[in-house]
């Protein structure tokens, strides 16, 4: 299961897509419907979608398993696919927190967890180049959601913090349930997980769902094709992800949550093919640079070898240089958050005249988190060349590595964070019209382009020395 | 894992460690410049004084630094109304010397100044202007304040009477106004208050019956938690909230429903009700 394998590429596009189309459909029916029943009923929905596809397991089959992985089937699913989704619904309302802020939280950050919770399983434990990966494609994913528009809405933990926090949560919860997922899985083989898990979670959630049932009826008669299409979204996406996590592992199904972001935003193309234009609010050079670095990222979890794979007796180790160069970038990149990436302006001439200047530390910034995710990848590479796992973990690490760090330029002036508490709302209120104005400029930290230098130098030492070393292990094998 | 591995770790750890104790040292301390001051107009248009500069204050506290516009009438342009008044007096009584001596005053000082200098030509050329009966500027009106909110409407709306242009606490925006029905949000003035915004919304139906209906219909089943019913003025109002974020009261003047719907920072609608009375009781 270590290498990506082609089976695996079907289940998670179904996957991919629906957990975009999850996303957008839990957007709809919020406030339309209790959260109860949209959660229930959608898992509901999609436990009966599933039967055909899954099929139902023989009943002498789930005798003979073993209860423990009954219940962690079961037990995954209620977290995965009810209780998650639940808690998400419960702190969403359709604009608060804001759609970008929502669709990074519950979907990006929900695969970063997943990824880094297969560290603590050996089974499921990918490279750090994996993991690397992972956090670049978060790191790209709010590069992106931070484009869709100017000045943006994306500014987490700043109005909406306790939803935040619970959507993250959720996000935990969601991790857990995964593993469990996948635990079972490994024994009962992914069809009859997809029966007990999404089994579990519909009997669950119908039964939260009970009390309100009845002073719903009118709502649902008007929303079931919502109700409809998300629950056929959460059959892709629970499907999909099953399989791509029996095939292939669960840090790679994670890649359905952090490309979500991608998925979400190629809707604006079926919009255009459709020719129902708005204006367009999207700034496509930083979005297309924070999806060069969120598809980088994914590639580095999908292409690199897992830990779980076996150390190559007696395999060369990389030169000691290397190690100080790329932990020296890491650090620097890492301080670089603490420093000033940006100075911003904000004016108000309507009913609040205010205008204030200051500098936007890296952290609010989306380049300083990819120059650590840069870093990070040539750090992890090494670690894992360490290891023995050479050859698969050094292409896919160094490409995204040069991907994330040329996707640097036109994300220069995107900030993460527009949103502050000490600027009256009466001013944010009205950014973007002709009462007030908000405006960066990029004023990255000269420590910002010491990290890339180091790190540069340190994946130019590691490239050349991965290459020759497989040179000679091939010739090797030809003599 | 090789011990060498681990080891390398735990020094890029310890040293992300300390990065992140220099960006909570860092961050704590957010300075901002902010602009200050008060800029003086006349009303003719023209800066009298500008003492507007940038200071450097804690974050928290450039809430507090604003730009004072004042706009009142400056000693030359109220020496030149004066003579042109004088003037405008001399014609209409037709004492043209007089007029022509305060017209040549006015022209010296400033050539552009209504139709001072029209008048005089005309004068010199052995004519007799009409008066000017113009008042002096009038579309602007010294004041001391920024611009208050007006509504978009054009038509006087009774709906109106129930979005103030004031309400204790906090700063009115421009209304929405329709022909049945008007709204208006308001964002708090202080960052102490437990509201992070108040809309109000008034509709008028067809009948005291219908809009006893719609209270119940669209507020009450909106908001069924903490439910209560108050006194607010001379009206019986429904208090409830919707468990998570919003408070609200809703009650009926004749043909018209009235809601105020105030939106928590905290999480605990139930908590603002006395905020939300408090703005109610400012409605007629």
């Amino acid at each position: 299961m270590d290498r990506m394998s082609t089976k695996a590429a079907l289940p998670l596009a179904t996957a991919l897509l629906g957990s975009a189309a999850v996303f957008v459909m839990s957007t709809v029916l919020s406030d339309r419907l209790p959260d109860t029943v949209t959660a229930g009923g959608a898992v509901a929905l999609a436990f009966l979608l599933s039967l055909p596809l899954a099929g139902i397991p023989r009943v002498d089959a789930l005798r003979s398993a073993r209860r423990r992985d009954l219940a962690l089937a079961a037990g995954g699913g209620v977290a995965a696919f009810w209780a998650a989704p639940l808690i998400t619904l419960l702190f969403r309302l359709t604009d608060a927190p804001p759609g970008s802020e929502a669709l990074f939280l519950s979907t990006t950050a929900w695969g970063l967890f997943t990824v880094l919770a297969c560290f603590a399983v050996a089974a499921e434990r990918p490279g750090f180049t994996a993991g690397a990966g992972a956090l670049a494609a978060t790191a790209g994913g709010a590069a992106l959601l931070a484009n869709w528009e100017r000045p943006s809405s994306f500014s987490p933990f700043v109005r909406y913090p306790v939803s935040d926090v619970a959507i993250l949560a959720a996000g935990l919860i969601f991790a857990l349930g995964a593993l469990a997922l996948a635990a079972s899985a490994r024994e009962l083989g992914p069809r009859v997980v997809a029966f007990l898990g999404l089994g579990g979670a519909a009997a669950v959630g119908v039964l939260a769902a009970i009390p309100v049932l009845t002073a719903s009826l009118g709502s649902l008669a008007l929303e079931w094709p919502a109700l409809l299409a998300l629950a056929v979204a959460t059959t892709a996406f629970a499907i999909g992800w099953l399989q791509t996590a029996h095939v292939a592992g669960t840090p790679r199904a994670a890649v359905a949550l952090l490309g979500a972001p991608a998925a979400v935003t190629a809707l604006t193309l079926a919009e255009r093919a459709t020719g129902r234009l708005g204006v367009d609010p999207v700034v496509w050079s930083g979005a297309f640079g924070g999806l060069a670095a969120l598809a980088a990222g994914c590639f580095a979890v999908m292409a690199a070898e897992g830990l779980q794979a076996s150390t190559a007796v007696g395999a060369p180790k990389p030169p000691r240089a290397v190690l100080p160069l790329a932990l020296a970038g890491t650090v620097a990149a890492a301080a670089t958050l603490a420093l000033p990436a940006l100075s911003a302006v904000a004016d108000g001439h309507g009913e609040v005249p205010f205008s204030v200047k200051w500098e936007m530390l890296g952290l609010e910034a989306a380049v300083p988190w990819l120059v650590l995710s840069v870093a990070v990848l040539v750090t992890a590479v090494l670690f894992d060349a360490r290891r023995g796992a050479v050859r698969a973990c050094w292409v896919p690490g160094l490409i995204a590595a040069v991907v994330c760090a040329l996707a640097v330029w036109p994300l220069l002036d995107t900030p993460l964070r527009t949103w502050t508490l000490w600027i009256p709302a009466g001013v944010q209120q009205v950014y973007g019209t002709e009462y007030a104005r908000f405006a960066v400029a990029a004023a990255p930290s000269p420590l910002l382009w010491v990290s890339l230098a180091l790190s540069a130098v340190a994946a130019g030492l590691l490239g050349y020395w991965a290459w020759r070393s497989d040179e000679a292990s091939q010739e090797a094998t030809t003599r | 894992m090789t011990g060498a591995v681990r080891g390398s770790i735990a020094r890029a750890t310890a040293a992300l460690l300390l990065v992140a104790l220099m960006f909570s040292a860092t961050g704590c301390q957010r300075t901002v410049e902010v602009q200050t001051g008060t800029r003086v107009v006349c009303t003719y248009g023209h800066v009298i004084s500008d003492n507007v500069q940038m200071v450097k204050v804690p974050a928290k506290e450039a809430a507090k630094y604003q730009v004072e516009t004042v706009t009142r009438l400056c000693d030359r342009h109220a020496k030149l109304e004066a003579l042109y008044e004088a003037a405008q007096k001399a014609l209409a009584a037709g004492d043209l010397q007089r007029a022509k001596l305060k017209l040549g005053q006015v022209v010296a000082t400033d050539a552009t100044f209504r139709k001072a200098k029209q008048q005089l030509d005309t004068l010199n050329k052995g004519g007799k202007p009409a008066p000017d009966s113009t008042p002096n500027n009038p579309s602007v009106t010294p004041t001391t304040t920024p611009p208050s909110t007006g509504t978009t409407a054009t038509v006087p709306n009774a709906l109106t009477a129930w979005t103030p242009d004031a309400i204790t606490g906090f700063s009115a925006k421009k209304a929405l106004v329709d022909p049945l029905s008007v709204s208006r949000e308001y964002l708090p003035s202080a960052g102490s208050n437990p509201a992070a915004a108040l809309v109000i919304y008034a509709e008028q139906y067809l009948s005291p019956a219908a809009a006893t209906a719609a209270l119940s219909t669209q507020v009450k089943s909106a908001y069924p938690k903490n439910a209560a019913t108050i006194k607010v003025n001379s009206h019986s109002a429904y208090f409830g909230t919707d468990g998570r974020q919003f408070a609200v009261i809703g009650f009926t003047s004749g043909p018209v429903m009235v809601a105020l719907e105030m939106t928590a920072k905290s999480g605990d609608p139930a908590a603002l009700r006395s905020a939300i009375e408090a703005a109610a009781k400012q409605l007629p």
